[in-house]
């Protein structure tokens, strides 16, 4: 069921129609690029504005470390497809690990490249691995 | 939903089997996808999430199980 508030570790990303698992941390971004359109006849010494174009992008922080997952996702970079991404508010039911996309009027998704991927190897620790897919066409 | 005589529901879907749902809005898959939920009380969800492939058409994997 769709809270009123949606809580951080309800907002998942949603990578090829599953939601990436083992994250701690995940980042969308809607950015519009604009033009300034202000011209003499502009009144009250403001800026008029325009959008130009615009773009996504969904981050995902501390993706499963597995050398499955670090395989699957270098594939993915190297091949520049475009992939299925996006999020939704989730839900615990039993054996889905909050996993469950819940509400449908909230998501938006479309398609993505995996074009930022970074390992992070400290001592002793699980390296730390994270990725950022930017937007090919329409949020819808 | 239907019900038979000793009020067994007769699921429009198998258990344990993904249903894909497509349209060519997301609010019709939602809707699709809230009945596929209504009909499946009592079983767990798992997927549902709408994916929009960048051109006409949004579709969902959905799958029930107990």
């Amino acid at each position: 069921m769709a809270l009123t508030k949606i809580m951080g570790q309800n907002f998942r990303a949603f990578v090829g129609g599953s939601a990436v698992p083992e994250a701690t941390n995940c980042q969308v971004t809607i950015q519009g690029n604009l033009e300034d359109s202000t011209t003499k006849d502009s009144e009250g010494g403001w800026n008029e504005e325009q959008m130009t174009s615009k773009q996504w992008s969904v981050q995902v922080d501390d993706v499963d470390a597995s050398l499955a997952t670090l395989r699957a996702l270098i594939t993915r970079f190297n091949s520049d497809s475009k992939t299925t991404v996006g999020w939704d508010q989730t839900e615990t039911t039993a054996g889905t690990q909050n996993r469950t996309a819940a509400n449908a009027a909230f998501a938006r998704s479309g398609l993505a490249i995996l074009n930022d991927l970074s390992i992070n190897a400290n001592n002793r620790t699980t390296i730390q691995v994270s990725c950022q897919y930017q937007g090919s066409g329409a949020l819808a | 939903m239907s019900k038979t005589k000793d009020e067994t529901p007769i699921l429009a879907f198998e258990v344990g089997k993904p249903i894909k749902v497509e349209a060519a809005t997301r609010e019709e898959v939602a809707e699709k996808l809230k009945a596929l939920r209504n009909d499946a009380e009592g079983l767990n969800a798992q997927g549902g999430f709408i994916e929009y492939d960048g051109g006409e058409k949004f579709s969902a994997v959905i799958k029930f199980v107990k």
